[in-house]
């Protein structure tokens, strides 16, 4: 419940566009035909699906934006370790075996750009929305 | 199970927060996104438009149980990316000074306190630690409650409350200054 007048904002990877931080690997397992555990109702995250919601509510002066960052991981194996730590595809990896894992690591490796000094830098993006109660 | 590795203190999530600012551009948004991407060189899935079909495909599969259970491994995996975009977000959301803040559902470690709590203006108050939440937040002093309370714990005029869902957005809600 928001008094009247009081701001409703979200942001939310997007997630079925590229923008998720994972994205880089998933796109690669999905590749190689496998399916690792997803957040429920991903559609959510699209940007027309925050603004029906909003208007849906009654929100007023719903503004919406894209937010995109850039993070560098210090090389590819900073990169990878990093992202096994996910508690989504990191279990599925763990369950793979080695050449596969290997394979996966190959394909991702080859989608990343590392820069002279070996680091990868790339960039994930978010749907941002806002509104307000009417007065 | 098993893996309960002790949480980042505050100033160890700055620290990193700050070295992460500093290799990051956090100012990438809107129509000046491709732009800057160029001028970076830096990659993004979405230079694969024709990949993208997968990542649909994927929200037909079948949905299987995530389970959040290491709060330092998360921050370092997800909550810096989080980070990065909740300071733009933050900054477009301009939300007045003085607000007291509510963090709901954090359910996956400290960060988000110390993320909010940096600035001065900010003032944290509590969060709702869900069932089933990280074992980081065992030593967390903040109150927790395990759903929104009915009556909230405060007394100010003017609370602001923060949410945070697990993985993948923030959620705000407001209550300005009469």
């Amino acid at each position: 419940m928001v008094r009247p007048g009081g701001t409703v904002a979200t942001y939310m990877w997007d997630m079925l566009g590229g923008g998720f931080p994972l994205d880089p690997i998933i796109l690669e397992m999905h590749g190689m035909g496998l399916a690792p555990p997803r957040p429920p109702q991903m559609g959510a995250s699209r940007m027309e699906a925050l603004r029906d919601l909003w208007n849906a509510a009654g929100l007023k002066d719903v503004e919406t934006r894209e937010i995109t960052v850039q993070r560098t991981f210090a090389n590819f194996d900073d990169f990878w370790m990093t992202k096994l730590k996910a508690p989504s595809i990191g279990p599925t990896i763990a369950a793979m075996e080695s050449r596969d894992v290997e394979t996966l690591k190959n394909r991702v490796r080859a989608g990343l750009p590392a820069d002279a000094e070996g680091r990868i830098t790339y960039g994930a993006s978010a749907h941002a929305i806002k509104g307000h109660v009417p007065k | 199970m098993g893996r309960h590795p002790k949480p980042f203190t505050c100033a160890e999530i700055t620290q990193t927060s700050r070295e992460v600012r500093e290799s990051a551009r956090t100012d990438m948004i809107g129509t000046e996104t491709e732009l800057l991407e160029t001028r970076l060189g830096g990659y993004s899935p979405r230079d694969r438009p024709n990949d993208m079909a997968r990542l649909s495909q994927g929200a037909e599969v079948a949905e299987q149980t995530i389970r959040f259970e290491d709060g330092a491994g998360y921050e370092q995996m997800m909550g810096i990316w989080s980070r990065l975009v909740g300071e733009v977000f933050l900054q477009w959301l301009a939300p007045p000074p003085g607000l007291r803040w509510i963090d709901v559902a954090a359910a996956m470690g400290p960060s988000p306190s110390c993320w909010l709590s940096d600035p001065p203006l900010w003032r944290w108050r509590g969060l709702i630690r869900p069932k089933g939440s990280s074992p980081s937040l065992a030593h967390d002093p903040r109150p927790k409650w395990q759903s929104l309370p009915k009556a909230m714990p405060w007394h100010s005029p003017s609370p602001l409350a923060a949410s945070m869902q697990p993985s993948w957005r923030w959620s705000w809600y407001s209550f300005p200054t009469p």
